[in-house]
């Protein structure tokens, strides 16, 4: 290698750590794709109730404030997806795939989420009041202040699942495996099924 | 009766026909004030009064609410003005709609409702005024 060549090589050595940042400023400015599927613009504060987003690829979508009331989204894919303030209230999201979502203050009222997998969820004050998670996955799910009011939960995995200061008011646990699962501070008057020794 | 009358007669019973509906304007989304440079004091000063507590000064830096520039963050790096009209209209349902209902999060309410409280121009001014605050880059989550 010459002195020439060693300069030069010195030179892109010194300036490599200036690429990443040049990206991320492009990323910035560039023109974002845009999915949509039957109708249903897919970005923040997408108005879609009722939108049929069956077996949707929706992972790693940034949906906060989206509004999918009564949407019919069985089998969606939600992985770590963004659905912080959004409205699924009536929403059919039986078997979704939501790991890693992140929905905190999302509300799910009255929805439909038989074998969903939210295992890893981030929900803080979410509300899942008379919504039904039968054989659903929450697993090691943060679900700090978040509202079970008459949910169904039975058959559900809860292991590790943190229910700090949740509402579990008539709710049904029966048959969840609750395997270290901690419900510091959580009401849990007329829940079937809540362990009686928190 | 001559002719002029009852054409006159024939006017007032067509506008008087007219729902009134079809007279008001709609006040629902997209914001019908966007843009419009005339309502910005009136924004300004309503941003002020009601929102600015939570929602954060000009000069905040740590707001307990959303920093609301941030709500069209998406829809301004869309190039094509079709899209971007449908964007915007969906931001401002969102909006809209949590202004006129407030914000309950799991019993908790984190704002009040506005409805019956704040006049829909109001409403929109405070939105124009926003919009206008936009940063050259988009703000710090």
């Amino acid at each position: 290698m010459n002195a020439r060549d060693l300069a030069g090589w010195a030179v892109a050595a010194a300036t490599a750590w200036l690429a990443p940042v040049a990206q991320a400023a492009d990323a910035a400015n560039t023109t974002p794709q845009v999915t949509v599927i039957n109708g249903c613009h897919l970005w923040p504060y997408a108005q879609c109730p009722g939108a049929d987003l069956r077996h949707a690829n929706l992972k790693g979508k940034d949906l906060r404030g989206a509004n999918f009331t009564g949407a019919q989204m069985a089998r969606a894919d939600l992985r770590f997806a963004n659905l912080a303030g959004a409205t699924l209230d009536g929403a059919d999201l039986s078997g979704a795939r939501g790991y890693a979502l992140n929905a905190p203050g999302a509300s799910f009222k009255g929805a439909k989420l038989i074998g969903a997998d939210f295992e890893q969820a981030r929900m803080f004050r979410a509300n899942f009041t008379e919504a039904d998670l039968t054989a659903a996955s929450l697993e090691a799910a943060k679900m700090a202040f978040v509202w079970f009011i008459g949910a169904r939960l039975n058959n559900a995995n809860l292991q590790e699942t943190k229910f700090n200061a949740a509402n579990l008011q008539n709710a049904h646990l029966d048959g969840a495996l609750l395997r270290y699962t901690i419900f510091p501070d959580a009401f849990m008057e007329g829940c079937a099924g809540c362990p009686k020794d928190w | 009766m001559t002719l002029t009358m009852l054409r006159s007669h024939w006017a007032l019973a067509a506008l008087l026909s007219l729902p009134l509906a079809a007279l008001a304007r709609e006040p629902g989304p997209p914001n019908p004030l966007r843009g419009d440079a005339r309502v910005l004091p009136q924004g300004a000063a309503a941003f002020e009064k009601h929102c600015a507590q939570c929602h954060g000064h000009e000069s905040s830096q740590t707001p307990e609410g959303p920093d609301l520039r941030r709500l069209d963050t998406f829809c301004r790096k869309l190039q094509e003005p079709g899209l971007q009209d449908h964007c915007l209209k969906d931001v401002d349902t969102y909006y809209w709609r949590s202004v006129l209902e407030g914000k309950v999060r799991a019993g908790l309410r984190h704002m009040p409702a506005w409805q019956d409280v704040l006049p829909d121009d109001e409403i929109w001014a405070i939105k124009t005024y926003i919009e206008s605050r936009r940063p050259a880059t988009a703000p710090p989550r």
